[in-house]
């Protein structure tokens, strides 16, 4: 293709395609109900209104397991109710953030290929994944680490092949940071890229160099992390909370394991497999195989080096991280060409696996590239498969699954239906961490829910109920069942002062006794 | 003694005095070999006074004025000492009570060096009125008050009329004395009591009126007290014969500087700033008093906006200084591009005091210039006292563009007062400053011709990077120099891509001769001139540039040496921030180049911070140790969005401050010396308490010069590796 570079060019196209993809998906998965399918997604913007419109607002509302960064981002959104509870909210900011790692992967090809089209291919390969449509439009975490994870490798990839040195390792670090704070994955990431600077300059020989490279890069991009620990050390008491605590993944993991349901636990292929096998499913197995032709051919280009190889790593690391995260437990992924049937769950965290699609959108092109003359029918058709195949149902849109029937679904119960129609004021003390139902789709204004977050109310109304709340919403098993229900002194309490008046399997409800 | 002199008498219905007084006066003068005039000045007498002297002024040199407005003594006084012909003036009282055979004796001592001799007059023949009086007026008004030791209200006194030239009076009837003597210390004349014999009134009567006398005294001597009489500007002759300069308080300053007192740090407030500074400790005080707890919560909101438009700022111009690289590039082309013939003249300026341990490699590094040596001054300006450099210098076999000066010993004893010295024999069309330990890169004298041409007219001084050749000394050389690449690779660039003031290193920077001299050259009493003066320019609209040259410096290796250093800087920054923020609408404005603005951050807000952090520092650590105890009431201080506010500050700020000492180091390409920038806080924890110690001197000791001892690289136990460091640089700047 040829373009008039005045009026279009390859970088300009790839952002008016990115955003119209963003906005198309946004609005398809909108006028679906899609936005919050996920649990999370609610969560994530739940804790982001919090922030500012809770009971007791404040930053300590950001809690100490998930990463603050994406609900800090959201906070300027979510002020508004009605971008809050449509979930638009998060697909302003996931949005932006797929369309910054569009632009950047494209640019990041550039500097790799010095190839204009092979960078076109990738972004429009990683930019048509509809995995990644789907949760550009979320408040879901993996677009925002996808983001700063694309820009930390392009400015790292600057600074690798000598370009503009500091200034690329300020801003390699400066996207670390940002990563640490938005997920896990970027902990392990910066501290994989501090080792390869550290081999980059030995390579190099730039002795005097090494440490101090190492340190410029290492100090901002590790102090997202001594902050996070500060924090929970602040406002928990202890700085790793975040793993330790009853309501960290870690938690739920041995959770898994009592039932014998962690099957990557401990076995290294195992968890090899599963990622392999979700990233296969995210990507889609065309692009899937297409990229390891690519990877191939990357690693053995005759133009081949070591910082060529080094960039190739920072690639790879989300695939290394979340392998390290299955071998030790510490997540876990069900997929159903995978996971035994014996398995209550058998689609679960699958979404984990477009961390790899910028790896895979990018040797994919690159093996395209390969091909010479024939890379434009090629890609084109590789495309157009893809789009089918995903199109028609042949290949399920994996991550949308899950938010739709798998684990991850949120779930609707009827008690929200009930609530949204009958709520009419008053604090609502709720479990919300067990998430008995959608603060959202029962239209609980946020600054009337108690919850755990909301000291000293949570703790005062497991004594004494009728102190703040107008409304006591319990499910079986969640803390205020535990705590009121279980409890022949508290229920008596609960029914001197509260009626029922929603009763269902799982859920009661009940209501303050107006005199 | 003097040949001639003026006998100044004011008269009051005197007509039975008169006669004996012309006739001895006469006498006396005449026998002494004086020539002499008398001028009478008759405060509007109802008897035969005025009758008797026209008389005797037909034999004798006498001039007869008349007053016709305000009544009193002094202002006959001041009116007969406007007529005086002669460079020594007596005035006596015409009541007879004073001896006129007093005189030679006491023109004998203005001959030995006295400005003012008194006639000290013994107490016996005065009335208890009037010893009661001369009591109240010498000893409570004189001594008391104003420490002078002498008959403050003597009618006999001889004294130089020069005197009152140099300032201006505004007696009333009787206090002519008090406020002459006054002022006349002030303006560094020496004054003598001589005795007297003092007779009885003969004839006629006191015109004195004790009471009121004593409370127009009482009032002068109170206002003279606080409002004390300001600097005194040298007379034409003093001028000729020392240059520009004054007195104050008896002192002799020289400034050799056109700068008027109110662009100079002599004073480190003006009255209106003393007021000013007053009212706000007082209301602050009053505003603790009513209300302690909203007080404190006010001041923190404002440190902390403070704190984050400090932070900002910081940013904004780090940022600024990697986008716009904004410093003149001059590449080696455009030098070779230049005949050698073309280059102009230049004037190297080097102010030495007790650095003769540096000298030697100072000459070596002039030497080592890539400048046509005809083309070349260098004015080693030494101080008269400083024997041991003087010597040094004398001792070296200086090239003959070398030139020593040497700078009479006088106050202040500053470096810009020397450099002020040194300008009139500047014959360069551009002239530097280098410090003694300075090694300036060979070619700069040739890139700042050309940063000139290439920079814009509003351009008047390039300022080249300041850095060091000893940075691997010890811990304190590594850290000076992570701040001085951060200060000179990064925050003046971005201080210069915004067209804003820029506080000038220390040496280094270049000048036209003639802008310099129209800027008025160095404040000899700001003890950091080069930062005055880089405010002074920009006030004046011009403008600095930093340009692609180094000057390595001696790192001040030793803490307690370093800590002196330290504390003038921040001294000096207290004397640039008062001086121009007197008349703060001088600075240009506009939206585009809000100097003013951009002076507070960059010295104001600088010094205030250096106070403020270590008090923030330990609320900070007070908050987290003792949380359950200080916490509540520590946070009350902070209003929800400023608590964030604050947060952020704190977590990011602090860290963005440290890290961009690293970005500096990593600019220069000191990557060995980032690890260590990791003891900054405790730099900055040092550079707190010397500003407080700063701002007791300012109040103490405003213009003394802690002198930087040089030198501690030749001795150090690295002493070899700094000097392969110094002969690298050299060798890298010459390849």
């Amino acid at each position: 293709m040829i373009f008039r570079k005045k009026i279009i060019t390859y970088e300009n196209l790839v952002l008016i395609l990115s955003i119209s993809a963003a906005i198309a998906a946004t609005i398809y998965f909108y006028s679906r109900d899609l936005i919050i399918a996920y649990g999370d997604a609610e969560s994530h913007l739940n804790i982001a209104k919090r922030v500012i419109s809770g009971l007791t607002p404040g930053m300590a509302q950001l809690g100490g397991i998930w990463l603050p960064l994406p609900h800090l981002l959201l906070v300027p959104f979510v002020a508004n109710n009605f971008l809050w509870r449509t979930g638009l909210a998060g697909s302003i900011v996931s949005g932006t953030a797929f369309v910054l790692s569009t632009f950047f992967l494209y640019k990041l090809t550039l500097l790799l290929t010095s190839s204009q089209s092979t960078a076109f291919w990738t972004a429009l390969i990683f930019l048509t994944n509809p995995n990644l449509l789907y949760l550009q439009s979320t408040p879901l975490t993996e677009l925002f680490l996808i983001a700063f994870f694309i820009l930390n490798t392009y400015f790292l990839s600057k600074f690798i092949l000598n370009q503009d040195e500091i200034v690329s390792l300020i801003l390699a670090a400066f996207f670390g940071f940002c990563s640490t704070l938005s997920r896990y994955d970027g902990w392990f990431l910066v501290a994989l890229e501090t080792g390869l600077i550290f081999l980059h300059s030995w390579w190099q020989k730039a002795k005097d160099q090494r440490q101090g490279r190492v340190i410029l890069f290492a100090t901002p991009a590790f102090y997202g992390i001594i902050l996070w620990l500060g924090w929970n050390f602040l406002i928990f008491g202890n700085p790793l909370y975040f793993n330790t605590s009853v309501f960290s993944a870690r938690a739920q993991q041995l959770a898994w394991k009592a039932r014998g349901e962690l099957p990557a636990y401990f076995n290294l292929p195992i968890a090899f497999i599963y990622y392999l096998v979700t990233v296969l499913n995210n990507a889609g197995i065309i692009f899937f195989l297409t990229a390891g032709l690519g990877l191939l051919f990357y690693l053995f280009d005759r133009k081949r080096s070591f910082s060529r190889w080094l960039i190739a790593l920072i690639l790879l690391s989300p695939f290394a991280f979340n392998v390290i995260s299955l071998f030790l437990g510490q997540s876990v992924i069900f997929i159903p060409s995978l996971t035994p049937a014996s398995f209550e769950w058998r689609l679960f965290n699958v979404r984990y696996g477009v961390m790899m699609m910028p790896a895979v959108a990018f040797w994919a092109a690159y093996f395209i590239k390969k091909l010479g003359k024939l890379k434009l029918p090629f890609a084109v058709s590789l495309l157009i498969l893809n789009s089918a195949a995903f199109g028609t149902g042949f290949f399920r849109v994996i991550s949308l699954d899950d938010g739709v029937f798998g684990l991850s679904a949120a779930k609707k119960v009827d008690a929200q239906n009930w609530l949204k129609q009958n709520y009419d004021g008053g604090l609502v003390l709720l479990d919300d961490y067990a998430r008995t139902l959608s603060v959202i789709r029962a239209n609980i204004p946020m600054n009337r829910l108690i919850y755990i977050g909301t000291k000293p109310y949570w703790q005062e109304s497991l004594i004494f109920p009728e102190k703040y709340s107008r409304w006591l919403v319990m499910q079986k098993g969640d803390e205020v069942w535990n705590n009121l229900y279980e409890n022949p002194e508290k229920l008596a309490r609960v029914y001197k002062y509260f009626n029922k008046v929603y009763t269902s399997e799982e859920i009661l409800i009940f209501k303050r006794i107006d005199h | 003694m003097p040949k001639e002199v003026s006998v100044i008498i004011p008269v009051l219905n005197e007509e039975g005095n008169i006669w004996s007084l012309v006739s001895r006066l006469d006498l006396t003068l005449r026998l002494a070999g004086l020539n002499y005039e008398m001028i009478f000045v008759d405060d509007n007498s109802t008897d035969q006074t005025r009758e008797i002297i026209r008389n005797l002024a037909k034999n004798y040199p006498i001039t007869l004025l008349t007053k016709k407005k305000r009544r009193g003594k002094a202002f006959s006084l001041l009116m007969g000492f406007k007529e005086a012909n002669y460079g020594i003036i007596a005035m006596i009282d015409g009541d007879l009570q004073y001896p006129p055979e007093a005189i030679p004796g006491m023109l004998e001592r203005i001959e030995a060096g006295v400005d003012i001799v008194i006639g000290d007059r013994p107490r016996k023949y005065l009335s208890l009125q009037r010893k009661a009086a001369c009591l109240l007026y010498s000893f409570v008004f004189g001594k008391l008050i104003h420490n002078l030791n002498c008959d403050v209200q003597s009618g006999l006194k001889v004294f130089k009329k020069e005197i009152l030239e140099r300032f201006s009076l505004s007696p009333t009837e009787w206090t002519f004395d008090l406020e002459f003597l006054i002022k006349a210390r002030n303006a560094g004349y020496r004054y003598e009591s001589l005795p007297i014999e003092y007779s009885p009134r003969v004839w006629g009567y006191s015109k004195l009126n004790l009471l009121k006398a004593t409370w127009e005294m009482a009032k002068i001597a109170l206002k003279m007290k606080f409002f004390e009489p300001g600097p005194v500007p040298f007379s034409f002759s003093q001028q000729q014969q020392k240059g520009l300069g004054f007195h104050y308080k008896g002192n002799e300053f020289l400034s050799l500087s056109p700068l008027p007192l109110t662009e100079c740090a002599f004073f480190n407030f003006n009255s209106t700033q003393k007021i000013i500074l007053m009212g706000i400790l007082i209301a602050v005080l009053s505003s603790f008093w009513l209300n302690w707890h909203l007080t404190l919560q006010g001041g923190i909101v404002l440190l902390t906006l403070l704190y984050f438009a400090d932070l900002l700022f910081n940013f904004f111009l780090i940022l600024r200084s990697f986008l716009c690289s904004p410093e003149l590039n001059i590449s080696t082309q455009e030098l070779l591009a230049v005949k050698n013939k073309n280059w102009p003249k230049y004037t190297i300026f080097c102010p030495l005091y007790k650095e003769w341990p540096v000298l030697s490699q100072f000459v070596q590094a002039i030497m080592a210039l890539d400048y046509p040596k005809n083309k070349l001054q260098v004015l080693l300006l030494l101080e008269e006292n400083d024997s041991q450099t003087i010597a040094e210098a004398k001792s070296l076999k200086l090239p003959s563009y070398f030139k020593i000066l040497i700078v009479p010993h006088s106050q202040p004893k500053t470096k810009p007062k020397a450099l002020n010295f040194g300008l009139p024999y500047a014959k360069g069309k551009y002239v530097v400053i280098y410090d003694a330990e300075d090694i300036p890169e060979p070619d700069q004298l040739k890139k700042a011709i050309l940063a000139f041409r290439k920079a814009d007219r509003r351009t008047i001084c390039v300022q080249a990077k300041l850095n060091f050749y000893n940075p691997n000394q010890n811990i304190i050389t590594k850290i000076f120099t992570a701040e001085y690449s951060l200060w000179f690779d990064l925050i003046l660039p971005g201080l210069q891509s915004l067209k804003a003031p820029i506080p000038l290193g220390g040496t280094s920077n270049h000048f036209r001769r003639r802008d310099l001299k129209k800027i008025g050259g160095w404040d000899p009493f700001n003890v950091t001139e080069d930062c005055d003066l880089g405010i002074r320019l920009a006030k004046r609209g011009y403008r600095t540039a930093i340009f692609n040259s180094t000057t390595f410096e001696e790192a001040n290796s030793k803490p307690l040496n370093w800590f002196r250093q330290r504390s003038r800087w921040i001294k000096g920054y207290i004397q640039t921030y008062a001086i121009h923020m007197r008349r703060p609408k001088d600075f240009h404005f506009n939206f585009q180049e809000p100097d003013i603005l951009i002076f507070q951050l960059v010295v104001g807000g600088k010094v205030l911070s250096m106070f403020i952090n270590p008090l923030m520092w330990l609320l900070t650590l007070a908050y987290f140790v003792c949380r359950p105890l200080v916490g509540p009431t520590i946070e009350s201080f902070y209003p929800p969005p400023v608590m964030y506010l604050g947060t952020f500050c704190l977590i990011i700020g602090n860290f963005l401050y440290l890290y961009y000492y690293m970005i500096g180091c990593a600019r220069r390409n000191y990557y060995y010396l980032i690890k260590y920038v990791f003891l900054v806080p405790l730099y900055w924890l040092a550079m707190s308490l010397a500003a407080w110690k700063a701002l007791w001197e300012i109040f103490r000791k405003p213009h003394f010069w802690a002198k930087t001892t040089h030198g501690f690289h030749l001795t150090s136990p690295v002493c070899s590796s700094i000097e392969n460091q110094k002969s690298k640089i050299l060798t890298q700047i010459q390849s």
